[in-house]
């Protein structure tokens, strides 16, 4: 049986390399043709959403991804002694066991203190110049430690004690302090920390100090000290906006107060019936505002000095500088299974150089295992759900081509009178179809980069012009729309593209080859 | 003109199926055409005429007989083979001119000179055919309207564009369908002459199935066709009793 193409590799041969007039006839139906290019829009649009939808969801994946890993450190150690009550394991025991395993980095071995209290209230002062031409201060009239709770809306909020020179090599807290650089947004305002290698510090160098003096001093005349600490921007937002519902109108700024109601661990363990609260009230003044990129972190968390926390916040009385509630850890691996052995080797050494505690290690990937999972499951199902698009983009070049295929019957008689094979009709036909793919692909493309590169303008301009609110950082966990082209996405997207195109073409163009020459040199 | 066969056809037969009757529409077809004559072929409507065209420029297969191009069976080929035979060495001259219309008087020229080259190939001969396309068209008249589309020309500019084309890969045969057929009388004049200067001056053989009786007398022979077949061959200027 003699075939109609002839030998079938080398017609595949053929197949993938067409002649001359292939490539000008199938550029020139599709080019002069308004529907060819209403299928090469079909599979634009189709491409540009896919790029653009796939780059935000791996810009999610991606920012989940490192903030929660520099914000959790690469393992987290904590610790519970056998004894009930006893004291924490001694902080230079613990840093001398760490040491000796070589993958931690001994400088990025960071105690932190995790709390909790309410924000009862807000202290505004304004700093005036008096008509002696010396600085005062004044208190706004309402800005009392209890302000919001009279109103019943105290905040809560997360304090965590860090040791800012070691904490900032284990995790991004020193990205942080500069996260107003490197994610600018219209939501929040930041207020930068003045000095930014020492974040608690409460003077300014070019004007002098952020708080009336007698705040400043500490532990004398009794006063309450008020503590130096940086605010999650966010935090601060909301403060801001609790202080106008408690009808203070003065801007809450750096240098303001907020008074946080709190107890103690030791008050906790030592309440004479079991375990009774006993509440008190810390000044704490923001020196400025951090803002890692998560809003559940930047909405929550004020960082003090761990030590200084340790004294005044929770009134530590035994050894207040080596109180500590976790560690956190850089290590240098990073990959999944090596990170595993790693927190068991840490936990395991601590166990026997430390005795009386055991050591839970836990590393970042665990403590949010479920949300990276489902994120990356909600990826995958989004790119197979728009994946459609491409197949309606599919079936529009389809009809297309069974058109012309029905309109150039006669041409198909005239090319064959020229001599153009049947091999050579079905090429044409599936040429149109890789050109009507190609243009849509590099139009969808560039389309859809230029969207990923500039979405953060678009998502602006939409907000301003229209008031059209296309990222809502408080339904989200982060304070800007995240999206980040993968090369190997789009290329499976691309790749996908073009070889639905082939088989959507494949049917019209071998309806257009099936047809005889003298046949379709009679069509009316 | 020699008198030797280009093309030729022993026993041909053709037969179509109408449902499930198959219905004869030439019968046992015996004809040779010389190298650079000019053959006629005549005949009521429905003898066959067209059939055997198509069948001499290989677009169609006999059901039996053989077509022989330079003494070659080139009917009992592979369709790839007669593509490329069709390429090569036939052209074509449609009543209805069967031009592109998305391609300029010069692309349509120039369509067979590309069938065969890959794009590459071709973007070096490229300067070379379009310098020839060119000049054929100069020659036919046509220098103004390189660039028109086939629908911004008159019939008769289009048939020139139609015989450009089918010469331009200087084809052993040119097989012409009724090329006066769908033109006034002046027009189909001026083509008719243009077609017997070409033969004058190149030597293309040309075979013209045709109903204008003023071309069939130009004819060096006439084939005339009956009923699926061929009833005699003679020289126009001594027509047979019929």
């Amino acid at each position: 049986m003699r075939l109609p193409f002839g030998n079938p590799f080398s017609a595949a041969l053929r197949l993938c390399f067409p002649s001359a007039s292939t490539v000008l006839l199938g550029f020139r139906y599709i080019t002069t043709r308004w529907i060819a290019w209403l299928s090469v829009l079909g599979f634009a649009v189709g491409i540009l959403v896919l790029i653009v939808v796939t780059s935000v969801m791996n810009g999610f994946v991606k920012e989940i991804r490192t903030s929660i890993r520099s914000s959790l450190s690469d393992l987290i150690v904590r610790y519970q002694p056998h004894e009930k009550g006893a004291p924490p394991p001694d902080l230079a025991a613990v840093r001398e066991a760490l040491s000796e395993i070589p993958e931690i980095d001994p400088e990025a071995i960071s105690p932190r203190i995790t709390w909790f209290a309410l924000i009862a209230g807000v202290g505004i002062n304004l700093r005036r110049l008096a008509p002696n031409g010396a600085f005062e201060w004044t208190r706004v009239t309402g800005a009392e430690a209890d302000s919001f709770l009279r109103r019943d809306e105290a905040l809560f909020c997360q304090v965590i004690g860090i040791d800012f020179d070691t904490d900032r090599r284990a995790t991004n807290v020193g990205t942080a302090l500069r996260g107003f650089e490197q994610r600018p947004t219209r939501h929040v305002t930041d207020y930068p920390v003045p000095d930014i290698e020492d974040p608690f510090c409460v003077k300014r160098p070019a004007d002098g100090a952020l708080l009336p003096d007698q705040l400043l001093r500490r532990g004398e005349d009794g006063e309450r000290n008020a503590m130096p600490g940086v605010l999650g921007a966010w935090l601060a937002a909301k403060i801001q906006s609790t202080a106008r519902q408690a009808d203070i109108n003065e801007f809450f700024h750096r240098g303001c107060e907020i008074s946080l109601l709190t107890s103690s661990p030791e008050r906790l363990s030592s309440g004479a019936q079991g375990a009774t609260l006993t509440q008190s009230y810390r000044s704490v003044v923001m020196t400025g505002t951090f803002r890692t990129g998560t809003y559940d972190l930047d909405k929550d968390i004020i960082f003090l000095d761990r030590r200084d926390m340790a004294r005044n916040l929770l009134e530590i009385r035994k050894d207040p500088d080596g109180y500590f509630t976790e560690l956190v850890l850089k290590a240098e691996t990073l990959d999944d299974e090596h990170s595993r052995e790693l927190a068991r080797l840490v936990r395991q050494t601590l166990e026997r150089k430390v005795p009386g505690y055991s050591f839970p290690v836990s590393r970042w990937q665990d403590e949010r295992r479920n949300q990276l999972e489902a994120i990356d499951y909600e990826k995958k199902m989004m790119a197979f759900i728009l994946m459609f698009i491409i197949l309606v983009a599919g079936i529009n070049m389809f009809t297309t081509l069974w058109m012309l295929v029905t309109e150039k019957t006669r041409d198909v008689g005239i090319l064959s009178a020229l001599g153009v094979s049947r091999l050579g009709i079905l090429q044409l036909f599936l040429t149109m179809g890789v050109f009507i793919t190609l243009i849509g692909e590099v139009l969808g493309f560039i389309g859809g980069m230029l969207i990923v590169e500039n979405i953060a303008a678009i998502e602006t301009f939409l907000w301003e012009y229209f008031g059209f609110k296309m990222f809502d950082p408080t339904v989200y966990i982060f304070d800007h729309l995240p999206a980040e082209a993968e090369a190997s996405t789009v290329t499976v997207i691309l790749v996908t593209t073009f070889l639905a195109s082939i088989v959507f073409s494949a049917a019209p163009a071998i309806r257009a080859a099936a047809k005889h020459p003298v046949q379709a040199l009679r069509y009316e | 003109m020699s008198s030797s066969p280009i093309l030729a056809c022993v026993d041909l037969h053709k037969s179509y199926t109408m449902g499930r009757v198959p219905v004869p529409v030439l019968n046992g077809i015996d004809l040779e055409v010389r190298e650079g004559e000019v053959l006629g072929l005549v005949g009521a409507s429905g003898a066959g005429k067209s059939t055997l065209l198509h069948l001499l420029g290989l677009l169609d297969v006999p059901s039996r007989g053989a077509v022989y191009l330079r003494g070659e069976d080139v009917s009992s080929k592979g369709g790839q083979r007669r593509s490329a035979l069709r390429n090569r060495e036939l052209g074509f001259v449609f009543q209805f001119y069967h031009l592109i219309s998305e391609l300029s008087a010069l692309g349509n020229t120039l369509l067979p000179a590309m069938v065969a080259p890959r794009p590459w190939t071709w973007l070096l001969q490229r300067g070379r055919e379009r310098a020839r396309a060119r000049a054929l068209l100069t020659r036919l008249g046509l220098s103004a309207r390189l660039s028109h589309l086939p629908a911004q020309l008159s019939g008769g500019e289009r048939q020139r564009i139609a015989i450009a084309r089918a010469l331009l890969g200087n084809p052993s045969v040119v097989l012409c369908d009724e090329p006066t057929g769908n033109l006034d009388s002046r027009t189909g004049q001026e083509i008719m002459d243009l077609l017997f200067e070409i033969n004058r001056e190149q030597g293309t053989t040309f075979v013209i199935v045709s109903h204008d009786d003023r071309l069939v007398r130009r004819c060096h022979r006439v084939a005339r066709l009956a009923d699926g077949s061929l009833e005699a061959v003679y020289n126009p200027q001594q027509p047979p009793a019929s």
